[in-house]
């Protein structure tokens, strides 16, 4: 069979870097190929070159046997390149199926058909078997709904090769099945597809080649079924590298947070757990089931309509952030990007944020001095790869920006640490470090509750695990007890669910 | 070479300026006089007071539009209040000035940063919509009329000068610009330097992060309108005191040399970024324009076009060096 897409010999040069090396690879139609590596191996960069967002410096793209040169996305879309990005990029005024079909509208004539757009868009979406109506509003769409539609765009133009970034990142184990199927269905109609990802147990899944790529250069391309994945990981970094969730037994100690009977008439209903120092809880479940919710209402950044929250014993109300804060609990958002980072801001002025109050010198002046210490100190402590602290935040790559996120909130003293998809879109090797700063933070008496929609990550991680379903609570499961199974038990609507 | 290309890039304004200074130096060379540098001076200041309360706004994602008519009113007043005290000296009539000032400023700027922090209306239309109140206010109370009959020492803070030699018996040193370099050194020690000014910049890069960062990013918001509605009503009474009277239909327009002064001086109008010091020399320039074309003889009405076009180039020049950035 001969490759739909291949690349050769490409070399990619951008001033001071030198992002990809004599790269080359084969795609072939009805297959997903895969491209693993760190952030920073290039292979954000070799699929902006697919796609037309650049021109390499050198080398070929040759796509069904003709050599193409892009100089733009549209090019690349019309010659049947279609890329489901990881940044989403929907219009949130817009609905479902004005989303899907932007740019490519069915007309009557001249006018708008939109009985025949929001017919077509809906079956699409029942064909994907997502729960979503295609006339709904896109913006009131979570992250996880909003990349089904990324997803139903792509399926609807009937591309030739599509590149998949990262998309399972925001999907819970469910969507992620049905995302497989219509992968599936994509690979039936031979499509190539390019995946990328950073979860290597999708490999097995679903993909057939993976092509290593390592500091802008092509390490292997393995058949997914001739290799281990210790092997792979092994590539990507370069040396061998063990377990790497870090985990250790930790001893529980005082109660940190408590909650009782918290509710938020719609988004969920009595929620009740205790979190203790020196342990991980893991909160498992299907997106929406409302984590992000209940953590956000816990926060005080939204509101709750009854309950109670406890903080090392004493009941407390948070009406606002500052309220938590002060109390020494943090947040790392899930969507670091829009809700975790100044992003046009320096890395020290993100770090002192939360805590410039507390360190007021005189009337009320900023404590420079205090947050240049401060910055440098914990760039060091947690290994944040950057020129210095004055550095803009949107250079870094998201697993140095997500520890800056964390800077900020031990920087704030956060005894109770509540982390929402952590290390989402971050590759092997910083989200390795990642767990180990975890670890140390609990190791130090400190509590984390981690929300997390991927398995392995939960259940290497978690000391316990609390699963949500449909906004309540549906179990708890020890470290023992949680395995795939369980969990996606409790996670799941079954027939003998309330 | 590179390294000045790079700084020309970064500072187009200052670059602007000094050709404009060039260009009206040639154009006719009084402009160079002392005694022009000195007009020059003290008719920026205005301006200047003006472009600071809204570099504070534009900072914050948002826009004040009523600034014209807040500082009509604010002038308006301060007259009315000037008229009580027909005796006061020069001091005494400074703290009325600056005190009607404040007052007239905090109460606009309540309500316009209640309606647009609290209430969530689009600082667009609220500005505008208060532009339109304050200044109807003002020609209301004064029948039209201007408010005049004042002492003069209730021009001392507008029109007086220090320092009188024998050469120059006006005096050197406008009590105007003491007074504006006072008011804005402060306010940019403020926004530069403490940390509401931090928080000022953090809401307006990003609100959702600011709030959880434990910011009251309404509170702040309501304080940024304050404190533009007060700077526009120093610049009233300043305006007031100038030429010694109240006038309902004083400082027409000048909203739109304040905005422009902030946006040529580098401030964003999506927010989160900008600086007092760098809205002062977009300020600069349009003194600088008027001034120069008044010197030439410049009809005032292409006075206005070419104030426009000007301020058309810098903004255009200056977002075609951040897209390249980009």
């Amino acid at each position: 069979m001969e490759p739909i897409l291949q690349v050769k010999n490409i070399s990619k040069v951008f001033p001071g870097v030198k992002a990809l090396t004599d790269v080359s690879a084969d795609f072939y139609p009805g297959e997903v190929h895969t491209l693993v590596g760190e952030n920073g191996a290039g292979k954000s960069t070799l699929i902006k070159i697919i796609s037309g967002v650049y021109t390499p410096t050198e080398g070929r793209v040759i796509l069904e046997g003709k050599e193409m040169k892009f100089t733009s996305p549209g090019q690349a879309i019309d010659a049947g390149i279609a890329v489901i990005h990881q940044e989403l990029s929907i219009a949130k005024d817009l609905t479902v199926a004005e989303n899907i079909y932007l740019g490519r509208e069915p007309k009557k004539g001249r006018l708008l058909d939109r009985k025949k757009m929001n017919q077509d868009a809906q079956e699409i979406l029942d064909f994907m078997k997502v729960n979503m109506k295609a006339t709904q509003m896109a913006g009131h769409l979570n992250a996880a709904q909003q990349q089904m539609i990324e997803i139903a765009k792509v399926i609807s133009k009937n591309a030739k090769v599509v590149v998949m970034d990262e998309p399972t990142s925001s999907l819970s184990e469910s969507e992620i099945d049905a995302l497989f199927e219509q992968v599936k269905i994509l690979k039936k109609k031979n499509v190539a597809i390019i995946y990328i990802t950073h979860r290597l147990k999708e490999l097995t899944q679903i993909c057939e080649r993976v092509t290593v790529l390592r500091d802008g250069c092509k390490v292997d391309t393995m058949m997914v079924k001739d290799v281990t994945e210790q092997q792979i990981v092994n590539s990507m970094v370069g040396r061998e590298m063990g377990d790497y969730y870090n985990k250790h037994e930790h001893t529980r100690g005082k109660e940190m947070l408590r909650v009782e009977g918290l509710t938020r008439k719609g988004v969920f209903e009595n929620i009740s757990f205790t979190a203790y120092a020196g342990e991980i809880v893991g909160f498992s479940g299907l997106v929406g089931a409302g984590r992000t919710e209940v953590m956000e209402a816990i926060f005080g950044a939204t509101h709750i309509d009854s309950g109670k929250i406890f903080l090392e014993g004493k009941e407390v109300h948070f009406n606002s952030p500052i309220d938590a804060i002060n109390a020494n609990v943090g947040l790392v958002t899930e969507d670091r990007r829009r809700t975790g980072l100044l992003l046009q801001k320096k890395i020290k002025e993100n770090i002192s944020l939360p805590s410039l109050p507390k360190h007021k010198s005189g009337m009320g002046f900023v404590d420079t001095k205090w947050e240049v210490d401060v910055a440098e100190e914990y760039m060091k402590k947690l290994r944040i790869k950057a020129p210095n602290i004055d550095t803009i935040l949107s250079t870094l790559s998201g697993g140095n920006q997500q520890k800056v996120i964390l800077s900020k909130w031990l920087v704030a003293d956060s005894k109770v640490l509540i982390l929402d998809e952590p290390t989402r879109g971050i590759d092997v090797n910083a989200r390795s470090e990642f767990y180990t700063l975890m670890n140390e933070f609990v190791e130090a008496g400190g509590c984390i509750i981690m929300i997390s929609s991927e398995m392995p990550e939960v259940l290497g991680v978690s000391d316990r695990v609390i699963v949500m379903r449909g906004g309540k609570i549906s179990g708890e499961l020890s470290r023992e007890e949680a395995n795939e199974q369980s969990i996606m038990n409790l996670a799941s609507f079954t027939s003998d669910a309330e | 070479m590179e390294k000045a290309k790079k700084w020309v890039n970064e500072n187009v304004v200052v670059v602007t300026l000094i050709v404009l200074c060039v260009l009206f130096g040639i154009g006719n060379p009084v402009f160079f006089s002392v005694k022009n540098v000195i007009n020059l001076l003290s008719q920026m200041c205005i301006n200047a007071l003006m472009a600071t309360g809204l570099v504070y706004v534009i900072i914050l994602g948002g826009i004040d539009i009523s600034v014209g008519g807040t500082a009509a009113l604010a002038g308006v007043v301060s007259a009315y209040a000037g008229l009580m005290f027909p005796n006061m000296n020069s001091f005494a009539a400074i703290v009325i000035l600056v005190v009607s000032g404040v007052a007239v400023g905090v109460v606009v700027g309540f309500l316009n940063g209640f309606m647009i922090a609290y209430l969530n209306v689009v600082p667009m239309i609220c500005t505008l919509a208060m532009l339109n109140i304050t200044r109807g206010v003002a020609y209301v109370i004064t029948n039209g009329q201007p408010v005049y009959g004042l002492p003069d020492s209730y021009a001392f803070l507008g029109a007086s000068r220090l320092f009188k030699t024998e050469s120059m018996p006006n005096g050197i040193l406008p009590v105007i610009t003491i007074f504006t370099v006072i008011v804005v050194v402060l306010m940019h020690i403020l926004l530069s330097k403490t940390v509401f000014g931090r928080h000022v910049y953090a809401v307006g890069s990003n609100k959702s992060v600011a709030h959880l960062s434990g910011i009251n990013v309404k509170k702040v918001t309501l304080s940024g309108h304050i404190i533009c509605s007060v700077m526009a009503c120093l610049a009233g009474v300043c305006a007031a005191s100038k030429i010694q009277n109240g006038q309902p239909g004083a400082c027409d327009s000048y909203e739109m040399y304040a905005i422009a002064s902030a946006v040529m001086g580098g401030t964003s109008l999506v927010g989160g970024s900008g600086s007092i010091a760098r809205a002062m020399f977009g300020v600069a320039v349009i003194a600088v324009i008027k001034n120069g074309m008044d010197l030439m003889q410049i009809s005032s009405y292409w006075q206005k076009v070419v104030i426009g076009v000007i301020i058309l180039l810098a903004v255009i020049v200056d977002m075609a060096q951040k897209n390249k950035k980009e």
